[in-house]
């Protein structure tokens, strides 16, 4: 529990946002941006420019500026070929911001259109940007005699970030070729190395001061990159500090998104309603710049069936290049293909009229047995008694009998007055860390100083959102080196000062980095009393052996640890409006081990409601991610009617849980499914969109009806 | 123009065009960091400030309706046990808001709070809304309010 101290530094925080910066003769920046969304650029003539304005196009980017990340490039500025409305064309740099956008109105560029594609299907075969296939046993052999077959398909929508800060860089030019940058960010050493390749420097003469993102929800990994970069180039044209700031509208339009999915399912089952064979396809849209991809491609596969196992199985995830926004890692990334298959085991149980609980109970993957990936859990999965908690907190097993009874007796929904209820019951991984062996190749370095006051100084550049973890962290190194906590300081965030840790992406601050400066910790211990002061250690994450990772075969152990959770969502319709009341979360947490449960809980608590607005509400984006929907006036609160949450942290005697682990994105892969399930045993809707609204929901009852079996799509 | 304003107590004067934002002109010549422009068009309530009394969003004023207006943002209370009680009820509800919106989650809980130390629920779901930072739920930020109004009313004898 946070003390009123503790509170008291956040409340009365004199934190420096980016914007906030004022330097003497500091000018302003504004992008030009492409309004075509898939075009060559002939022709770029900016109008005659008013004293002190300057125009900066890709003829100023140096041979090797893009945004570089595990093999994937996103340009900074186009030269040639558009492929996305909004792609940053050329900057505009000057004194003030209003003169600035009226010149902008006047930049006349002439293109060559071509043909854009927002398409994601199996016709779309040669927009695919890169997939990966997975299959385990005979898929061909298990759809031969199958006793039954279920297929389905899913789609889901956007997810926008809304972070609570728009993006915004400083930047300045220090003389001698040095550049100082400042902007959130969740990794300041990617800035770095983008900056000076785009301004054409060396990076040790590039120095990127860090600001808290906040919440950032991943959506300040890489896309800040081409901001600092922009900034940068104006303030090396000028040679006078420059502010590059993203209204909230611009923001929402050219930032990064979750992306939007088409999954098809085909399942082979036995008398038992056991799958005997699987067969997942899963599409997603990568954007116009693929980023993040192998990344992305393997989260989608590992999650493909959820916790459940199958005789034979075969996943495909191919990422799709499209004209739309670049879309690129954020929080729950791989939510789409837990929700599809917690579909699929509600479809089946649907199907064989079995309870839910004991489906799931039946069909997870058993200690011994592995998953699609060969990932063999040595320890049985904590899900038992995960389903086990959360369906007795909400009594579950009564209130299921009893909307089903409701449902079936009453007929139609038409004509009630009475609220239709539901509930729905669903299960959800996180992996800690980058999946497969990323997480040797992502630098992770901590470093930790204990100097000859006694001061105890952490240098790393992970720092998370949460100030209760940064309060967390400085507790451990007070109590293991024997100081007080006001002795233990955080160096200041920039690249001069902190080593490379990484982004903090997939809990890594939380789950390695917590680690990572336990073990800096010991290291500093074991040479105490045999050094002089200063001592420092510096450590960095090496994968456990025991934990290999194929990339050929895409099989073995996926991530370095994993958290579990079980969730029910119980909900009312209105018979008449079809609007969606959410009565209750409860979820069921195995975390590892907690290093704070009230700021766990409040992360948790938060997070159920990100999950239920990406459920429930839709983007602020078109289905093309082009144009914003409403603008900026889509920016309000993620789910107005906040429901009473439940949550209960399990501890279970796993190895893994031993050490703290992600769990901020654990709502994401449960509570979809969950709400899917419980408005379909309302309504008696065959299907329901996603993200869903009134409309329809009114819509897939219609099909549920008429006696269709619908499709689970998108709104 | 010239406008003179009371901001947290003080009088102040800024040299200003009248269509300027309040919000503008508080961070650009007031030095106040608490009121974050963000959307710019009054709905994220990242801005907002006490105008004569009431919660607003700063961005959305005039400067020409500024003339003269009492003006509170969180730095006023600095200081206080009004801020205190806050930080207390904030801590006993275990609610951390992110800081980007904390001083303004502050100045808010102190609007509410000084309206009525016994605010109802349901109300406080409606005025929380006020500011739309997804950082933490609302149901703590209710929380946090109505303990801050349990020590409020604790200091006032009531």
């Amino acid at each position: 529990m946070p003390t009123a101290r503790h509170i008291r530094g956040v409340l009365r925080t004199r934190q420096l946002t980016a914007a906030e910066i004022r330097e003497d003769g500091m000018l302003s920046v504004i992008t030009v941006r492409s309004e075509k969304a898939h075009a060559r650029i002939i022709r770029v003539r900016p109008p005659a420019l008013p004293e002190g304005v300057h125009w900066i196009d890709a003829t100023a980017l140096s041979a090797r500026a893009a945004v570089r990340l595990r093999g994937d490039t996103v340009p900074i500025l186009a030269a040639d070929m558009v492929r996305y409305v909004g792609e940053p064309i050329g900057l505009l740099v000057g004194p003030d911001r209003d003169t600035l956008m009226s010149v902008r109105d006047d930049v006349r560029i002439t293109y060559e259109e071509f043909e854009p594609t927002f398409a994601i299907d199996a016709k779309s075969e040669q927009s695919v940007f890169r997939s990966v296939v997975r299959e385990d046993g005979n898929i061909a052999e298990a759809f031969r005699e199958p006793h039954d077959v279920i297929e389905q398909h899913c789609t889901t929508g956007v997810q926008e970030h809304f972070y609570p800060d728009p993006n915004v860089a400083f930047a300045a030019g220090r003389g001698d070729g040095r550049f100082e940058v400042t902007c959130a960010t969740q990794w300041p050493h990617l800035i770095r190395r983008t900056v000076a390749e785009s301004v054409g420097v060396r990076a040790t003469n590039v120095k990127v001061y860090a600001v808290e993102p906040g919440q950032a929800l991943e959506g300040k990994v890489w896309f800040p990159a081409i901001v600092a970069s922009h900034a940068a180039l104006a303030a090396r044209r000028t040679g006078r500090p420059c502010l590059l700031r993203y209204s909230r509208s611009e923001d929402l339009m050219v930032s990064p998104k979750r992306p939007a999915t088409k999954i098809r399912q085909r399942a082979a089952l036995d008398e038992q309603g056991a799958m005997v064979g699987v067969d997942v396809e899963i599409r997603y849209d990568a954007g116009a710049y693929p980023i993040l991809t192998d990344e992305t491609l393997r989260r989608m596969l590992v999650a493909g069936l959820g916790a459940y196992r199958a005789g034979s199985a075969r996943v495909r995830v191919s990422a799709y290049r499209t004209n739309s926004v670049p879309t690129g890692p954020i929080t729950g990334i791989e939510a789409p293909a837990w929700y599809a298959a917690e579909a699929l085991a509600a479809s089946i149980v649907r199907r064989t009229e079995s309870d839910p609980v004991e489906w799931k109970q039946r069909n997870v993957i058993a200690p011994g047995a592995s998953s699609h990936v060969q990932e063999a859990p040595a320890e049985e999965l904590p899900v038992q008694s995960l389903m086990g908690k959360a369906a007795k907190e909400s009594d579950f097993h009564r209130k299921f009998a009893a909307f089903e009874l409701q449902r079936k007796n009453r007929g139609t929904i038409f004509g009630q007055i009475e609220p239709a209820r539901g509930i729905g019951i669903a299960i959800g991984s996180q992996g800690t860390g980058f999946s497969g062996r990323d997480e040797e190749h992502v630098p992770s370095m901590v470093r930790l100083e204990l100097d000859e006051d006694g001061k105890v100084w952490l240098y790393n550049s992970a720092r998370p959102a949460s100030a209760a973890l940064q309060a967390t962290w400085k507790q451990t190194l007070a109590t293991r080196l024997g100081v007080e906590p006001d002795s233990v300081e955080l160096a200041s965030c920039d690249t001069d000062t902190v080593p490379d840790s990484g982004p903090t992406i997939f809990s890594r601050a939380l789950g390695q980095q917590t680690r990572l400066i336990e073990q800096a910790c010991t290291a500093v211990l074991a040479r105490r009393f045999d050094q002089p002061l200063p001592i420092s250690a510096q450590r960095s994450y090496r994968r456990p052996r025991r934990q290999a990772w194929d990339p050929e075969t895409h099989s073995g152990q996926p991530y370095p640890a994993r958290s579990w959770a079980a969730c029910v969502v119980e909900v009312e319709v209105d018979p008449v409006s079809f609007d969606a009341l959410v009565r209750g979360v409860w979820m069921a947490i195995d975390g590892g081990k907690i290093l704070d449960g009230a700021g766990a809980r409040q992360t948790m608590l938060a997070t159920i409601n990100h999950a239920l607005s990406w459920t429930a509400r839709r983007p602020v984006t078109g289905p093309d991610i082009s144009r914003p929907l409403e603008g900026h006036s889509g920016f309000s609160a993620p789910f107005r009617r906040e429901p009473q949450s439940h949550i209960d942290f399990i501890s279970h005697d796993r190895k893994s849980s031993k050490h703290p682990l992600g769990i901020g994105e654990l709502p994401y892969f449960c509570i979809p499914a969950a709400f899917a399930q419980a408005i379909e045993q309302a309504t008696g809707a065959t299907s329901l969109p996603l993200p869903s609204s009134p409309v329809s929901i009114f819509q897939s009852f219609e099909r549920g009806a008429r006696g269709e079996p619908g499709e689970r799509g998108e709104g | 123009m010239r406008i003179r304003m009371t901001l947290n107590g003080k009088e102040t004067h800024v040299e200003c065009r009248p269509e300027d934002r309040l919000g503008v002109v508080l961070r650009d010549q007031c030095g106040v960091r608490s009121a974050r422009m963000d959307c710019a068009v009054g709905r994220c309530g990242a801005c907002v400030v006490l105008f004569e009394g009431r919660i607003v969003s700063s961005c959305l004023i005039p400067m020409f309706r500024a003339v003269g207006a009492d003006i509170m943002t969180v730095e006023g209370l600095y200081g206080t046990q009004d801020l205190v009680d806050i930080e207390r009820g904030f801590a006993r509800a275990s609610f951390e808001p992110c800081e980007y919106c904390a001083p303004v989650k502050t100045l808010l809980a102190h609007a509410i709070i000084s309206e009525t130390t016994r605010p109802r629920k349901e109300e406080l779901f409606i005025q929380t809304q006020t500011i739309r930072c997804r950082c933490t739920s609302y149901h703590q930020f209710v929380e946090g309010i109505q303990f801050a109004a349990e020590h409020r009313r604790t200091h006032a004898g009531e």
